[in-house]
């Protein structure tokens, strides 16, 4: 289901079948040959060749499994250090806008009030002011969600049943979804433990990956929701949709602030991110899985027992 | 634990009013988003219950506000069938959680009390 968490590819019993067990069968087969009739000696022979093809071909196979598996993990690691520098970056400037922003609503009040004292307003100049406070408002829009991207604040946990959490939203989802006449399939793990998370933070997240999802599927398209567990300790929620997919030179940017596949002016840009940086804050891990027309699915790894105070 | 419900229709407010003293938990009724405000500015309240869809100010902007000011407070929504995409913007605003009317009082309840305790968590942390 994931891609290369939790798989114990390289564990000491496995080893030892093929770096113990087979060499010795081998000796005891060579030497049987050596005393065997020339017939029985070519069978056996074959035979260890068989045997050490196949027991190369698993470690090999082993190898190549941890190597990416290791490139996944630093992939990763620097993607969280980088969008742990963004975070910082962009909380020092949303309040550095929210200034002005705040000076230009200011003044435009002010001259709202003087034009009014002075015998009234055209309507070209109402309309004008009007314009004026409702960009304001966009920009304290984008602001206020980059100061939620980019919030310290320790999550609070609190105990609740995972689907729960998420079929709460998913029927948010779902009304919108009809518009669509798309549906919202659900695959619920009924026997995973309750988890102790924020709650409503991770509501924000899942709510952010749906949407997305919603905007990604056709008419008549398909969200898939799951959940289940994702080894000891760890559940996992995915969302997948049968839209477009990503382009693979878009993958390792989808969860970077304000990127985005939509055109100018339809989305900030910040929902991943916000998703991203939710994910991380509560001790877990989103992976992105998805190749251009075979749609998209997103996995949220979460430890049972979240980071709190 | 103290309650605010913000809805501007009385005769939802009297039911609420009336089964939330039932099981003693003290509620204060505010008809608009301002005089919700107003009433905020005056006394603290732990968790709001909040109608997206007002006359005058409505349900999203009063969230924001609420947010805004009194970042402790929890607010669960109040939506209708036909406020879905406010439901979900007030999740994206930070609202705790929502509930559809017409209104199940048993899960507005649990819900209240998870708002309720996620706010004493919130608090105790901050001192």
């Amino acid at each position: 289901m994931m891609r290369g968490i939790n798989r114990h590819g390289a564990d000491a019993a496995g080893l030892g079948l093929h770096t113990v067990l087979v060499p010795i069968l081998a000796a005891c087969g060579a030497l049987t040959a050596a005393f065997s009739p020339p017939a029985t000696a070519a069978l056996l022979v074959l035979l260890l060749l068989g045997l050490c093809g196949w027991s190369s071909r698993r470690l090999a196979g082993l190898v190549r499994q941890s190597e990416s598996e290791r490139r996944l993990l630093d992939e990763q690691l620097l993607q969280s250090q980088k969008l742990a520098a963004v975070g910082e970056l962009s909380s020092g400037i949303a309040h550095e806008i929210n200034n002005p922003l705040a000076i230009v609503s200011q003044e435009a009040e002010l001259v709202r009030t003087l034009l009014e004292n002075r015998g009234g307003l055209s309507p070209e100049l109402a309309e004008s002011l009007h314009e004026i406070a409702v960009q304001v408002d966009r920009g304290r829009d984008i602001t206020r969600r980059l100061l939620d991207f980019s919030r310290k604040m320790k999550p609070v946990a609190q105990f609740e049943a995972l689907d729960k959490i998420i079929e709460d939203m998913v029927v948010l989802v779902e009304k919108e979804a009809g518009l669509k006449e798309a549906r919202v399939a659900r695959r619920y793990d009924r026997n995973l433990p309750l988890v102790l998370i924020d709650v409503p933070l991770l509501r924000q997240a899942v709510i952010n990956l749906l949407t997305n999802a919603l905007d990604a599927i056709p008419h008549g398209g398909t969200i898939t929701v799951a959940t289940g567990s994702a080894g000891p300790g760890k559940v996992c929620i995915s969302v997948a949709d049968n839209g477009p997919g990503v382009a693979a030179e878009d993958l390792p940017r989808i969860f970077n602030p304000f990127f985005t596949t939509k055109p100018p002016g339809k989305g900030t840009g910040l929902g991943l991110s916000i998703c991203h940086n939710i994910v991380e804050r509560m001790g877990g891990k989103i992976l992105v899985k998805s190749e251009p027309g075979q749609g998209a699915v997103f996995t949220v790894v979460l430890p049972v027992k979240g980071e709190s105070a | 634990m103290k309650v605010l419900i913000i809805d501007d229709e009385r005769d939802f407010i009297e039911t609420m009013e009336k089964r939330f003293r039932f099981r003693k938990i003290p509620v204060t009724a505010a008809l608009s988003g301002a005089a919700a405000l107003e009433i905020l500015s005056r006394e603290e309240f732990d968790v709001a219950i909040l109608d997206v869809r007002m006359p005058g100010m409505d349900g999203l902007d009063t969230l924001k506000e609420i947010k805004k000011r009194y970042p402790l407070m929890e607010v669960i929504m109040l939506t209708g069938h036909g406020s879905i995409e406010s439901g979900t913007r007030g999740m994206s605003l930070g609202a705790y959680d929502y509930v559809l009317k017409p209104v199940d009082f048993s899960e507005l309840l649990d819900k209240v009390e998870k708002a309720g305790e996620r706010k004493r968590l919130n608090a105790a942390r901050r001192t």
